[in-house]
């Protein structure tokens, strides 16, 4: 009796893993349709509760945080009046900006910028794993989010979406270590690729020819190369530090992210795919 | 499993998941925070043995990775394999924490929870994840450890009542234990 217990315990452990593995084998290989489309479920079944237990307590959060810190949120309050003002000034500026953007940019064949019609969205959730660098924002299909879609922030870009339910986005940020963008450093026009490699560390830019003159400071865009996943002219980050070891094929580059990831309330969905 | 336990199981794992999402994840140490999933395949295991344990832990597991942009099916294996292990030991040694001091749960909880998340970034490196080699685990194994054994005691009451009847009869004696 024990025994024929025992061995359907064994039989059910290696079913189980079997499965797992497969999932697993599935997720990282071509057929990572198959878990975007089960995240999408389970994130329809669950998004609804988080949102109610998020809406109980970031209140109570925001309340104590509020409390311990009145003298900075004071502050930041005053700070962000005197910013709200200026803007609505440099509103009026911007749109004339704007348009003469847009001619420059069709006359650069750069036809994006300026162009490409965006859908902003509120980051929910942020992180939710300890292994990797992602945001959940509260737009999705039903708002004309896809997959693959690039998704800037207030300084540059932020990242990607990776998956999408019809209310819900989850981005991969360019910091994470999945995270690859062709990179070009805006003052030589040495190209490169950008690589996240954790969301509390710098971005490593690879592949750029030694020698390249790349000072620290210099603002680093996406390159929208042919096959490129981006468009190009989005800024990426200011190069930290650059270098060229000896006998080295390639400089050693570190870029801070142009965007604040760490304070990411709104975000802009770029509605751009990349050209078949 | 008969179908009351698996409802509670299932009832369970979710709350688990929507508090592991909505409150847990927001409480950072050094940009990380604590991970309760692992404590129900712990928890099963030592309660009700390998077959339950594995059970617990492919659909926590599934239901995080629903979840978090990880890849789809880490969480579930590395839960599956440490429901099981744990429930094997426990009945091939005759050890639960029924009945032992007070300490043992939360040194059980904390200890393999810090475990599991080892076993986790191991796992997902081995299966190319370059990435899980970055993240800082002197901090992360300390931070998922301490917060599992605080509320290791709370957790425990909870997949007791989970599965309720079902569970074994193995109580815990010094001698063998050790406790």
């Amino acid at each position: 009796m024990a025994s024929r217990r025992s061995r359907r315990s064994y039989t059910t452990f290696a079913v189980l893993v079997l499965v797992a593995i497969s999932i697993l084998a599935l997720s990282l290989g071509t057929a990572s349709g198959i878990s975007s489309g089960l995240r999408s479920v389970g994130s329809v079944v669950l998004s609804p509760a988080v949102g109610v237990v998020n809406s109980i307590t970031r209140p109570i959060g925001n309340f104590f945080s509020g409390a311990l810190n009145y003298g900075a949120v004071t502050s930041e309050n005053s700070k962000l009046q005197a910013i709200v003002s200026q803007l609505e000034q440099d509103k009026s500026i911007q749109s004339f900006e704007r348009h003469q953007l847009a001619q420059i940019a069709a006359l650069q064949d750069l036809g994006f910028v300026g162009t490409i019609p965006t859908v902003t969205a509120q980051s929910i959730e942020s992180n939710v794993s300890n292994f990797a660098a992602s945001v959940q924002i509260n737009k999705g299909s039903g708002s004309g989010v896809a997959v693959g879609m690039p998704v800037v922030g207030s300084g540059g870009l932020v990242g990607q979406v990776i998956s999408v339910t019809n209310g819900t986005a989850t981005i991969r940020l360019i910091t994470d270590g999945q995270s690859r963008v062709g990179g070009v450093v805006g003052t030589t026009g040495a190209n490169g690729v950008v690589n996240g490699i954790s969301a509390s560390r710098p971005l490593a830019m690879n592949f750029v020819k030694p020698g390249s003159a790349v000072s620290v400071g210099t603002m680093v865009f996406t390159n929208g190369l042919q096959g490129a996943e981006y468009p190009a002219g989005i800024p990426l980050g200011k190069v930290k530090s650059a270098s060229t070891p000896a006998n080295s094929t390639q400089m050693n580059i570190a870029l801070n992210p142009a965007a604040n990831l760490n304070q990411l309330g709104y975000v802009e969905v770029l509605l751009w795919e990349p050209p078949a | 499993m008969n179908r009351a336990t698996s409802l509670r199981l299932a009832l369970i794992i979710v709350v688990a998941v929507v508090l592991q999402v909505s409150i847990i994840s927001n409480l950072r140490v050094a940009g990380l925070h604590p991970e309760i999933i692992w404590l129900l395949p712990i928890f099963a295991g030592l309660v009700a043995g390998s077959e339950p344990g594995a059970i617990t832990g492919f659909a926590s597991g599934i239901a995080l990775d629903c979840i978090q942009p990880t890849p789809f099916g880490l969480t579930a294996l590395v839960a599956t394999l440490l429901g099981f292990s744990i429930g094997l030991f426990a009945e091939r040694s005759g050890m639960s924490a029924e009945g032992a001091a007070w300490w043992v749960t939360p040194a059980l909880g904390g200890g393999l929870s810090a475990l599991a998340i080892l076993v986790y970034g191991l796992l997902g490196f081995i299966f190319g994840q370059d990435q899980f080699a970055s993240v800082n685990y002197v901090i992360l194994i300390p931070l998922v450890g301490v917060f599992a054994a605080i509320i290791s005691i709370p957790g425990w009451v909870v997949v007791l009542w989970a599965f309720g009847e079902q569970k074994t009869r193995r109580r815990v004696t010094t001698e063998v234990s050790g406790w």
